[in-house]
């Protein structure tokens, strides 16, 4: 993978991180809505729009990729670079959350 | 139905469709961006919105396969391509469920990046196609002079030409202002929009005292003064009662001179973009207690001070303060230049 997208999406956004989740099984648009709707009790929430031009920058970087059309939905899936990407945004968030505890002085 | 109507703001033509919408009239096709073709229905609660996908001179692929993308997951989510106008505007209707699919951006930064579709068709597309037509009118002018028609003199067509050039540059102005008054607008979501138009008032002032009076008039109304942005004054409630304070760069000059002191202007600063002043006035207000908080043109501040006995900062002439659309020494070298061609053209060809 290029040294560019490692640089672009890390760290990423909520939404990303949260549809790249999403697309771990296929899944179309509104499926990705609905499923992390779901998972983050509402608080994420993803615009029309939002989604689109989120879906066609993720397609252009190949973090996602288009697997079959049926009855004109399209259906997306991740793709190895973008599980790696995924991994690394976890291992950075954990980076963050210890970092933010340790100084905090939480539990 | 059909009605003719004009819209320079994208989102009143958005508020009017919904509104429309409640009178049981649903928008079936838009020609020439101001004709609108209804049908009657229930009356009944939609959400409208305006998107653009069209190529521009450097489009990437990913834009260019936007649409289909695009057409696809709006689908999904309920709404429904209703036309597109000559532009390639699309026009997108929905049930209105109340929930938040009814906001079609919910990040600022894709509101943005909407926006400076719309601002770069409006503020650069369009004014381009003004320069081929600017180039064919003048060589027009020039063949038919030397052709077909020597009867009339040189003067009249330097006159013609600098007139239509001016012409020209100014509808240009006025394009690039009308894509950034879009670009702001677009930026908000359905929420800031509904709080900026019921806070906000297109207002232009030719006095001081006009501004001072409208702002006092506010005040008592629990309103005060948060901002500027193209000509609309902008108030937020406040249970505080304010006093207003304007300063222009006139005024500010003339404070310095009485205190034997000369202000001196930015070097090289030919198109009076320095900040120099304002930095200077607000220096000078913060001793006052005052608080800037708009900006008019590059030669007007107002400051807002809650009500007290505090002396007065400084008395304000009588002065104009009408914004200008062009910085002065833009403005003044354009009309000095149109000027010179068509009166010189005229002198010319009453000489002949």
């Amino acid at each position: 993978m290029e040294e560019k997208l490692k640089k672009k999406y890390c760290p990423m956004t909520e939404t990303i991180f949260y549809t790249l989740l999403a697309l771990l099984t296929p899944n179309h648009g509104y499926g990705i809505m609905k499923f992390v709707k779901e998972l983050t009790e509402e608080r994420v929430k993803m615009g029309t729009g939002t989604l689109y031009t989120m879906l066609g920058r993720l397609v252009d970087d190949q973090m996602i990729s288009v697997i079959n059309e049926d009855d004109g939905k399209k259906t997306y899936q991740i793709t190895e670079d973008g599980k790696i990407l995924l991994f690394m945004e976890v291992d950075r968030l954990r980076q963050q959350y210890e970092n933010g505890k340790k100084i905090l002085g939480g539990e | 139905m059909k009605k003719l109507k004009f819209f320079v703001s994208l989102l009143k033509e958005r508020d009017w469709l919904e509104e429309m919408a409640t009178q049981g009239w649903l928008l079936t096709d838009i020609k020439l961006g101001m004709l609108y073709y209804f049908k009657k229905v229930e009356p009944c609660e939609k959400v409208y919105e305006i998107e653009r996908f069209a190529v521009t001179s450097n489009s990437t692929i990913s834009d260019i396969t936007a649409r289909t993308r695009a057409l696809d997951i709006t689908s999904q989510f309920g709404w429904d391509v209703v036309t597109h106008d000559e532009n390639l505007n699309y026009y997108f209707v929905k049930d209105k469920t109340g929930d938040e699919t009814d906001e079609f951006y919910d990040s600022p930064e894709d509101r943005q990046e909407r926006a400076e579709r719309f601002r770069k068709n409006i503020s650069m597309e369009t004014p381009l196609m003004l320069l081929p037509d600017l180039i064919i009118m003048s060589a027009l002018l020039v063949i038919i002079y030397l052709i077909v028609d020597k009867s009339f003199s040189q003067g009249i067509l330097i006159a013609m030409l600098s007139l239509y050039i001016g012409f020209s540059v100014a509808i240009s102005c006025l394009y690039m202002k009308w894509g950034q008054q879009i670009y702001s607008e677009l930026c908000m979501s359905r929420d800031e929009w509904t709080q900026y138009k019921n806070n906000s008032e297109k207002k232009k002032f030719k006095k001081i005292q006009h501004l001072h009076a409208y702002l006092h008039e506010k005040s008592e109304l629990g309103l005060s003064l948060k901002g500027y942005e193209n000509g609309c004054y902008i108030f937020e409630e406040d249970t505080q009662q304010y006093n207003y304070f304007v300063d222009t760069k006139r005024c500010f000059k003339k404070r310095l001179k009485k205190d034997n002191l000369k202000f001196t202007e930015e070097d090289k600063d030919l198109l009076s973009q320095s900040l120099k002043w304002h930095e200077m006035s607000i220096a000078n207000a913060a001793q006052y207690n005052l608080k800037p908080v708009a900006a008019i043109g590059n030669s007007i501040l107002i400051y807002k001070r809650p009500l007290s006995d505090d002396a007065l900062p400084w008395e304000n002439g009588n002065e104009n303060v009408s914004p200008y659309i062009l910085s002065n020494t833009m403005f003044i070298i354009l009309t000095i230049s149109i000027m010179v061609g068509f009166v010189g053209g005229f002198l010319l060809s009453i000489i002949d």
